[in-house]
């Protein structure tokens, strides 16, 4: 994917950047000391249009990649652009402060701006490296087969369980149903494992990655008193194995997938954020012009 | 309470019942894995309903989503044994509970859960999680524009900022400013932002600039160009404020040139003012120079002198001040040495430069001149000098001089050598009364200030043939000029200093003052003499100028021309 967005139509939005970028660093280097840089020389002006139209622009893709009916470029074109023209923004909106800083809203926008680009920086990593992670733990299926496997198998198991003597079924029934996926930002980000299982003790334990049923399971399998039991042990021991493999990827996806989205809730908001920062800059100056 | 679950199982075709007793004050039942009853199914939610004990039965009531009683959707229930309540495809039958428990359930799972859709019991997606995008993004968006916009805007439409709050350090229209103001302005004004921008989305008027600064000359008086379309720029043009490092004159050529590039509707027929286009002889006109122009007119039994000032081209133009001096002669130290020092002259004995640093002190007889040329008139007299600039005194001086002398002729040889010459042979040899004597050597003595040496020596001494002695020589009066191009400022000090010159040698780079024979000569160096190291451009090899390097826009005086007449 990032190789196409990246060389999408021979790179063509990254020579656009390019020559949007010398364009500006041209601009900008036509001060003088006469006329010395600033957002308010006819080349300040000049960058600040530039940078907000590009802003306005870029801000589009949120909406044209929801418009599945546009005919109107397409997605890949504009993701690819966005990058190239969002890392140009970041170069001409610099220009365009003359790096000249304070305790303004016109600072905050400019802020705004570099927090954007740069978690848009982040995203691209993510983009870049997180797909080719995601195919390879899903083996080819999708996060949907991945969980209608684990049904089959917790239904199965729970099937099974009725074959295991009376003091193991409290404990792999309770495994099957406690079994903790996802979970809040963090348990999806750091793939937190809060599986619990029921004891004799009466208070649940944590069963994480399984391994507290698994080891369980496993003990018996020697102690069977009657060869039919211990097949019974030993399938459900696999079960619970093939169980556990199937709950680390979908672990895994939800993970990677966190870490793919993350950063859209810091890259959205603070968007809309810096428009609206942009709106205040502009008003504020031509308020007091 | 306590509740007793027996779940059916039936997958195996031979239903089995599944026994779990459960002991909470709420039995919790949903999605979620740490639901007392867990069900899974898309409509459910992960804390989908609580379980309370009532009277035999049970009291349903869901966190928003919905059961099934009887065919229709609700949100909450009570029900009694028998009953049958469905949340999503589960169902559960109120059974009577057994001895020990305060009810009973039975539970028939949902036999056609989507496995696909087995992950909604989970929550798998941040979307489920309270992050969100659309809550931060009103949150800070609204912040920003109430903060940054709105209340400041509605400070400065009541009126408020007037009188700025020094408490008030947040949600001023401080927040606004672009940078940081001058710090002359910055004690003057402070954070009163509508001492200059009175009116919003209206740029920042002349009327706030003058306000204080009442004394400063604009480019040209509002009657100069009274007939012209033309006006002049908004101060804020070229006085920029708020920048960073600060600075307050836009220094830019630019600025200028936009007008002057096209002198036609500046002149307005009226001037003869040029293109200019920057600094080289290319764009930049010749320069011309103001020259003081004198005038003799008879007046009763003599001359009656008057100034004028006439604008010409520096090329060809010739001062007519009225002295005689050369100064090829003075800087020659073979020619000429000081009196005290006995040196040869330097520039600065006799030009010496004002605080201004452009301008020179006025040139006088007695501070410059007198020095070396003393005014005696007989030369067995040295000690009477001739009072300088009073051609009746003089006269008067000579007759009382020599009338005395003759009176008492011995006092004729008590001072200095005896020198023969021509006047004290005469006057020796005369041999009529004393006043006849007397005045006899005063019209010797006159003739030879006026017309041999002396007086002719530096003045224009024009011999009007007249009988009366007073009225024959008219001596015309010296004008230097203060000021030859009153329209450019110059540096003098800063030039003192050059590449390779420093001293004599720096002022004779310009001033050709070693060749110079005639005081008519001006001494005034040509565009081709500053562009040897001035350019407008910054190269590697020239010191850039701006036009206002040499030219101001706001003149120390109404108008060049007319502050010199008033100096003549």
């Amino acid at each position: 994917m990032f190789e196409n967005i990246f060389r999408y139509r021979g790179g063509r939005y990254l020579w656009w950047s390019l020559i949007l970028v010398i364009i500006s660093v041209g601009l900008y280097t036509s001060h003088s000391a006469a006329n010395p840089p600033s957002g308010s020389s006819w080349q300040g002006y000049t960058l600040g249009t530039l940078g907000a139209l590009l802003i306005v622009w870029l801000s589009w893709l949120g909406v044209r990649k929801r418009s599945y009916k546009s005919t109107m470029g397409t997605v890949q074109g504009w993701t690819s652009a966005h990058i190239y023209l969002g890392t140009a923004v970041l170069i001409i909106g610099s220009l365009h402060s003359a790096m000249e800083f304070g305790w303004n809203v016109h600072t905050v926008a400019y802020v705004l701006m570099c927090l954007v680009i740069f978690s848009g920086f982040y995203g691209l990593h993510v983009y870049i490296n997180y797909p080719h992670s995601l195919a390879e733990n899903r083996r080819g299926g999708s996060r949907q087969t991945l969980f209608a496997e684990l049904y089959d198998l917790n239904t199965r198991g729970l099937a099974l369980v009725g074959n295991c003597s009376a003091d193991l079924q409290g404990a792999i029934s309770s495994s099957i149903e406690r079994t903790a996926i996802g979970g809040g930002v963090l348990a999806q980000l750091f793939a937190k494992d809060n599986s619990l299982v029921a004891t004799d003790a009466g208070k649940p334990a944590p069963n994480k990655d399984q391994q507290y049923v698994v080891d369980l399971v496993a003990e018996r399998i020697p102690k069977a008193e009657r060869a039919a039991e211990a097949v019974a042990l030993e399938e459900m021991l696999s079960l619970l194995c093939r169980r556990q493999t199937i709950l680390r990827r979908i672990r895994r996806d939800i993970q990677l997938e966190g870490w793919l989205r993350v950063w859209l809730y810091v890259h959205v908001p603070l968007t809309i954020a810096l428009i609206v920062a942009l709106i205040v800059h502009i008003i504020s100056t031509f308020i007091y012009w | 309470m306590e509740l007793l679950l027996r779940e059916v199982q039936d997958s195996t075709g031979v239903g089995v019942f599944v026994d779990r007793e459960l002991s909470a004050d709420k039995i919790s039942m949903g999605c979620g894995n740490d639901q007392l009853i867990q069900l899974l199914g898309v409509d459910i939610q992960a804390a989908h309903a609580v379980l309370t004990a009532a009277g035999g039965g049970v009291r349903v009531k869901t966190n928003g989503g919905f059961i099934e009683v009887n065919g229709e959707r609700t949100k909450s229930a009570t029900l009694a044994v028998g009953d049958t309540f469905k949340v999503g495809g589960h169902t559960l039958t109120v059974a009577a509970a057994p001895a020990g428990f305060d009810a009973a359930l039975e539970l028939t799972p949902d036999p056609d859960v989507d496995p696909a859709a087995f992950e909604h019991a989970f929550q798998t997606g941040l979307s489920d999680t309270w992050l969100s995008k659309r809550g931060p993004a009103w949150v800070l968006s609204v912040l920003i524009l109430v903060a940054g916009l709105l209340i400041p805007l509605v400070l400065i439409l009541d009126g408020n900022d007037s009188t700025p709050n020094p408490d008030a350090v947040l949600l001023t229209d401080a927040y606004w400013t672009s940078g940081p103001l001058h710090p002359v302005h910055n004690v003057a004004i402070g954070d009163d932002c509508g001492a200059c921008h009175q009116v919003p989305f209206q740029k920042v008027q002349d009327e706030a600039c003058v306000a204080c600064h009442a004394e400063l000359i604009d480019h040209y008086p509002d009657t100069h160009y009274a007939a012209s379309n033309v006006t002049t720029e908004r101060c804020a043009v070229c006085h920029v404020e708020h920048n960073e490092p600060t600075f307050l004159i836009v220094e830019a050529d630019g600025l200028c040139v936009d007008c002057h590039a096209d002198p036609a509707p500046l002149s307005d027929g009226a001037g003869h003012m040029q293109a200019v286009h920057g600094f080289n002889v290319e764009n930049h006109p010749a320069f011309e120079v103001a020259l003081l122009t004198p005038a003799a007119t008879a007046s009763g039994t003599g001359l009656s002198f008057s100034w004028g000032v006439k604008e010409a081209l520096l090329e060809g133009a010739a001062e007519t001040s009225n002295l005689k001096f050369p100064h090829d002669l003075h800087l020659d130290p073979d020619s000429v040495k000081t009196a005290q020092e006995g040196r040869g002259m330097v520039c600065a004995d006799c030009h010496t430069l004002t605080a201004d640093d452009e301008h020179f002190e006025p040139i006088s007889m007695e501070a410059h001149c007198q020095d070396c040329h003393e005014l005696t008139f007989d030369i067995s007299a040295r000690d009477r000098q001739l009072p300088h600039g009073q051609p009746t005194e003089v006269i008067q001086m000579m007759q009382g001089h020599f009338a005395l002398q003759f009176a008492q002729p011995r006092q004729r040889d008590t001072g200095g050598r005896r020198i023969p010459d021509r006047r004290r042979d005469r006057g020796s040899s005369c041999s009529g009364t004393t006043l006849e004597c007397a005045q006899q050597s005063t019209e010797n003595a006159v003739l030879d200030q006026f017309t041999r040496s002396g007086c002719v020596t530096c003045h224009v001494v024009e011999d009007t043939q007249a009988q009366d002695i007073f009225a024959r020589y008219q001596v015309h009066p010296i004008r230097l000029s203060h000021d030859f191009i009153p329209a450019a400022i110059f540096d003098h000090r800063s030039h003192f200093t050059q590449k390779d010159a420093q001293g004599d040698e720096a002022c004779l780079t310009c001033h050709s003052a070693t060749t110079s024979n005639t005081s008519a000569d001006l001494m005034i160096p040509d565009i081709l003499n500053c562009t040897q190291c001035h350019s407008d451009r910054n190269t590697a090899d020239t010191v850039p100028l701006d036009c206002i390097s040499c030219h101001q826009y706001h003149p120390q005086v109404v108008e060049p021309i007319n502050y010199l007449e008033r100096h003549l």
